[in-house]
């Protein structure tokens, strides 16, 4: 169990409640984007290779860059010119049906995904003057 | 089928729009309370006064920890996680709830 203490004493009680949705947003923006790298580097791991094309592809986007929400997405495909087709990689999709890679990677950072939101949004809460977590 | 609709991606979303909503409402408890305390005035140590002007504090810190509880839930609500890949509607759909027991006290230093 977290304790989290907000101390009347420091004088910023009511700037610091005002930021706290800010700071949520901080920590859980650091959060998934830290799962996001975990699921990455986990598909890459995962992903069966020949030209290593479609791995290479493998990605962080960013996005929902607005006040109050964040957006992180993990993709393969495209991006990257597969050698032997002269195409982009335009079989990650079919290649994830026949032998998962980035489904066993989220299972894999699952378990830890909540700790790490956890953890993170209590940091950037923690940050704040008049809370002690 | 295009390269972009052979992409498979895993997606994370967050959102803290309700949590903005109820720290406002905190904030509105917040003024009032210090409202109460200017009244109150200085030097008046008046023991159910104290005793009232914590019960308002722990009253805030109690609708603070909802704040964060629901940003919580948030991430939940909003979809957090989702599955956007052509033809692999079998891979399924994620959500994760924090699992945040917190507890807040407050500290009635000086005032």
């Amino acid at each position: 169990m977290t304790a989290i203490k907000m101390d009347w004493g420091k004088g910023t009680i009511k700037q610091d409640v005002a930021e706290i949705p800010n700071k949520l947003l901080e920590g859980a923006e650091e959060a998934i984007l830290q799962i996001a790298y975990l699921v990455l580097g986990l598909g890459q791991v995962h992903v069966r290779v020949d030209t290593g094309s479609l791995r290479d592809s493998g990605r962080i986007e960013r996005g929902g860059r607005g006040k109050l929400w964040r957006e992180v997405k993990v993709r393969f495909g495209g991006y990257i010119v597969n050698p032997k087709t002269g195409r982009l990689v335009d079989y990650a999709a079919v290649i994830e049906s026949r032998y998962p890679y980035l489904k066993p990677a989220v299972q894999e950072v699952r378990p830890e995904m909540d700790e790490i939101i956890r953890r993170l949004c209590l940091a950037q809460v923690a940050s704040l003057a008049s809370v002690t977590v | 089928m295009s390269s972009e609709d052979a992409t498979v991606s895993f997606s994370l979303e967050i959102n803290v729009e309700q949590a903005y909503t109820e720290i406002r409402r905190i904030e509105t408890l917040l003024y009032r309370t210090l409202g109460l305390i200017r009244r109150m005035g200085g030097g008046d140590e008046d023991l159910m006064k104290v005793v009232a002007k914590m019960q308002r504090v722990i009253s805030i810190l109690n609708q603070l920890r909802l704040a964060i509880a629901l940003t919580q839930a948030a991430f939940a609500a909003s979809g957090p996680i989702g599955w956007i890949s052509l033809g692999l509607a079998g891979i399924g759909f994620m959500t994760f709830a924090m699992d945040m027991n917190d507890m807040i006290y407050d500290s009635t230093r000086g005032a």
